[in-house]
């Protein structure tokens, strides 16, 4: 008599079915050392309150100091959120009327800030030692607004400026 | 009659896995926060750093240096450059350099120009000197040429030129590549002026 087939294998739980996340993790490790080895995270310390900013070819590595945004509009602080001035732009520090005043070479306002500045700093209790200012000029405003703004702020003791620009492409390819 | 043995026995017990799930959650995080910064990236830095208030008007006469100055100024006029050493206004330390046929300045001859007056003009180093460096304070070697002002570019432009003009201008200056691929400097200290 033939035996009856066994019911077992019936009643054998089958195993969920599992995404493989392994072809996830080689796209995500790729991708993050690609992203590793090309950009430099120091970049990210400066982000550009303006878009029309010059383009230039010089390769000097971003840093962080007290940065101003020169616009046709006028001097304004940077500002970390987007503000009812348009995005990056904060307080205005300088109007265009003062930088446009020939009669004069100085901007009171932009010094007066510094000052204010810098005594603030003071009650918090940090050094005031920085000379440097970074500079996102519009790559339109007028040269004379930049030689007054170098002007005042040396002044005010801040005799190192760092001009925001967009890199240019090196000539041969690449980032 | 032996029994065959039992099917079961061979069913391989499940393998331990490596968990993946924090190294998942840091890859995630990471590559957006990557991916998100790397669009400001290209943005970059032009130092800039004004003669020091003491002019050469001022100094002691003991401190003065007495060798010849190049005294390299380009203006940035409305229909070109003019470039001028030793203080020249005309003749052959003086030269124009006109609007391209497009209007534009001419960027690429102010660059050769400059690259003529650096290899002809200026010439190779005399000699060395340690001195500190006014950023950090270290000793770094410098070298010295033949007239003390061999690394400063005076731009004059009127208040009126757009200020992406003068940064070519200071880009130009800055350094050029030789046909071997080699950059070499010019003159990288822009003082900047303006015509009135």
């Amino acid at each position: 008599m033939a035996f009856a087939p066994s019911k077992r294998r019936r009643f054998i739980p089958l195993e969920p079915g599992r995404a493989s996340l392994t072809p996830m993790m080689d796209m995500m490790t790729i991708i993050l050392l690609f992203v590793l080895k090309t950009y430099s995270v120091t970049g990210a310390l400066l982000t550009p309150a303006i878009s029309d900013l010059p383009v230039s070819d010089s390769r000097a590595v971003p840093r962080r100091t007290l940065s101003l945004v020169l616009t046709a509009e006028g001097l304004f602080e940077e500002a970390q959120v987007t503000s009812d001035q348009g995005p990056g732009l904060g307080r205005r520090i300088v109007s265009a009327n003062e930088f446009a005043n020939e009669a004069s070479v100085s901007l009171p306002s932009l010094e007066t800030w510094l000052a204010d500045r810098k005594e603030l700093e003071r009650s918090l209790g940090k050094m005031v030692t920085s000379r440097e200012l970074t500079v996102q000029a519009a790559r339109g405003v007028p040269y004379s607004w930049v030689l007054k703004l170098i002007n005042a702020a040396t002044l005010s003791n801040y005799d190192v400026f760092e001009f925001v620009v967009l890199k240019t492409a090196p000539a041969g390819g690449g980032q | 009659m032996a029994y065959r043995p039992s099917r079961k026995r061979k069913v391989t017990p499940p393998g331990a896995e490596i968990n993946f799930t924090p190294v998942m959650n840091l890859v995630v995080v990471l590559i957006p926060l990557l991916l998100s910064v790397a669009q400001f990236v290209n943005v970059s830095l032009l130092d800039y750093q004004p003669p020091p208030a003491e002019s050469l008007a001022n100094a002691s006469p003991d401190s003065r240096d007495l060798r010849e100055r190049l005294e390299l100024v380009v203006n940035v006029v409305s229909d070109g450059f003019e470039i001028s050493l030793f203080g020249a206004t005309s003749g052959r330390n003086f030269k124009r350099i006109p609007l391209t046929r497009s209007g534009a300045h001419n960027i690429d001859a102010l660059q050769a120009e400059l690259v003529r007056i650096r290899r002809d003009i200026v010439g190779s180093p005399i000699d060395t000197v340690e001195e500190a460096d006014p950023m950090t304070g270290m000793p770094v070697r410098r070298p010295v040429y033949r007239f003390p002002d061999a690394d400063v570019l005076n731009v004059a432009a009127s208040g009126d030129t757009p200020w992406q003009l003068v940064v070519s201008v200071m880009d130009a200056a800055r350094s050029y590549t030789d046909d071997a691929g080699r950059s070499h400097p010019l003159f990288a200290l822009p003082r900047l002026g303006q015509i009135q």
